[in-house]
């Protein structure tokens, strides 16, 4: 782009189209130099070779000088450098009206005008071009300032991939030495160091399924063009037919602790087994996410409550049922979520305005739907009787029959199912 | 019914990384030799022609894809297990493009990576 730049301090130029037998007229020049520019004087092959350095341009125009000014400004119109040069046209009353129209886009000042409208007339065109000058050069530094941030985005992700390996590399080794240790091959070990071992093991799975998860989130979050199918591959879920009442009780138990110092009762109802075909590991992150909200947004001396039960019959959905749903549903005693807010809040990024004072990035609740979504299940939003939420993650019981495989591969591009009832019609129970 | 007393060779460049599964396939039987590069790697299978090579991906010289090519073109019967804590889609399709045998995620309890070894061993 080439844009006429001024130096600082140098005085913007003006150029004054007129007829060389016509003498400028002393207003408009008295008009420019107030405005503290600097005139030219320029015939038009001068206006055409000087047009990109002034900052507006004006036409003394007469009758007699139209047809060899006017075509000047058709010059100017086909060169970017100039055709945004604002225009001022001095006209003579000699000019027809009729001629007026063909001036193109400029300010019009009858040749008879006060030396304030001549000002006024000058002093716009010179802001005008001013204006330009700044939305160009705010324009160059947002393109700029956008590049700056891919690039830092396309380093984090590397970073994060590079990080995510190199960790995981490192938990291979405590997973190794510590299932050895385990399955005694590092000598013998009691059945109660067994056990501490087998916690080991399994808070190193976890981590390192997290990591993958990070890792797999920047490469969703910056997608390179060469592998498409990667951003939904890297999230099909791993199903098998796993008990959600183990699941429950299992990660209820890590939040026993946060619940007492905040003075929540925690209680799961999770008795009897309740096998769904999911991948445990999503589901887990799922309820950590629901626990951690439920337990951040209750006063103390409330109540978070998980249960695990048969989901209810959907019309819309029992059809291609081979068995019900299974839903884990969290039920806490805090604010609630108001019924019109409840699908919102299910979207990434998307906080509540009374909760923006509460650490948080608005996340939690979108993960739950992504895994609900690759279930090919669904989260459905209620209110508690006496006031708080009640979330349920809904995931299919069976394989058979369903169409969460298709819903698992084709996520991406799938409409959000997540969905809210209000609480009159919620499930019988 | 596995087979004992297999030769298993496992690649890895991170000094720690295959301590755990070389005490476990010893402790079953089976003898093992270590490599910490590809290079190196291919000099013993050409030497011994192990029985199943266990391969990291991410390694200086010549890297777990390359090698698995390799071995695949000296003696095709040669098992080789891709070991990677590489996660991507693309990963596991280079692994199947160079011929691997099978493709497992690191970190990997090595209960489950021994019984992948013996399965590869068993003649079916």
């Amino acid at each position: 782009m080439s844009v006429a730049v001024v130096a600082p301090n140098e005085p913007p130029i003006v150029g004054i189209v007129v007829d060389e037998t016509a003498p400028a007229r002393s207003a408009v020049i008295a008009a420019i130099e107030a405005a503290g520019a600097r005139f030219e004087l320029w015939t038009p092959a001068t206006a055409i070779a000087r047009g990109a350095a002034a900052e507006a341009v004006v036409f003394d125009l007469a009758a007699s000088s139209l047809e060899r000014l006017l075509p000047v400004a058709a010059v100017l119109d086909g060169d970017p450098r100039t055709r945004w040069k604002p225009r001022v046209f001095v006209v003579d009353e000699d000019v027809p009206a009729s001629r007026l129209a063909s001036f193109g886009a400029g300010a019009l000042v009858p040749a008879i005008a006060s030396p304030e409208t001549f000002g006024l007339a000058i002093e716009r065109a010179l802001e005008q071009a001013q204006a330009r000058r700044d939305a160009h050069a705010l324009a160059r530094s947002s393109v700029d300032d956008l590049r700056a941030l891919e690039r830092t985005l396309v380093a984090v992700q590397q970073d994060g991939a590079t990080l995510s390996h190199d960790a995981r590399v490192l938990f291979g080794v405590i997973l190794g030495f510590a299932a050895n240790m385990r399955d005694g091959f590092a000598g013998p070990i009691t059945e109660e160091q067994r056990q501490h071992v087998q916690n080991i093991l399994d808070a190193s799975n976890d981590a390192a399924t997290l990591l993958e998860r990070y890792a797999s989130a920047l490469r969703r979050a910056i997608p390179r063009s060469s592998e498409p199918a990667q951003a939904t591959a890297a999230r099909v879920a791993t199903r098998q037919h796993h008990d959600l009442g183990e699941l429950v009780r299992a990660t209820v138990a890590l939040f026993h602790g946060i619940a007492s110092a905040k003075q929540i009762r925690l209680a799961a109802e999770a008795s009897r087994a309740l096998f769904a075909w999911c991948d445990p590991m999503q589901v887990k992150q799922a309820l950590v996410n629901l626990l951690s909200n439920a337990l951040k947004f209750t006063p103390a001396g409330g109540r978070v409550n998980v249960s695990v039960r048969p989901g209810p019959l959907d019309p819309a959905r029992s059809a291609a049922m081979a068995r019900p749903d299974v839903e884990i549903v969290v039920s806490d005693t805090g604010p609630g979520i108001p019924e019109h807010e409840r699908s919102r809040v299910l979207e990434r990024g998307v906080r509540l305005e009374r909760d923006l004072a509460m650490p948080g990035t608005g996340h939690g609740l979108a993960i739950v739907r992504d895994v609900a979504e690759l279930h090919g299940g669904l989260v459905r939003i209620d209110e508690t009787p006496g006031g708080g939420a009640s979330i349920a993650l809904v995931v299919p019981a069976d394989r058979r029959g369903r169409s969460g495989e298709q819903a698992a591969v084709s996520v991406s591009s799938a409409p959000p199912r997540a969905y809210s009832v209000p609480p009159s019609s919620a499930r019988s129970t | 019914m596995s087979r004992t007393g297999a030769h298993i060779l496992l690649v890895d460049d991170h000094p720690k990384a295959l301590e755990p599964f070389e005490m476990r396939l010893k402790a079953l039987g089976h003898r093992t030799t270590t490599a910490h590069n590809g290079e190196v790697a291919m000099g013993i299978v050409e030497r011994d022609r192990p029985d199943l090579v266990v391969l990291d991906v991410t390694m200086p010289e010549m890297n777990g894809y390359q090698a698995c090519r390799a071995i695949k073109r000296i003696d095709p019967k040669i098992g080789v297990i891709i070991l990677t804590a590489k996660t991507e889609a693309a990963d596991r399709f280079w692994a199947s493009q160079s011929g691997a045998d099978d493709f497992l995620n690191k970190p990997i309890d090595p209960a489950a990576l021994v019984q992948r070894i013996e399965a590869l061993l068993t003649p079916s």
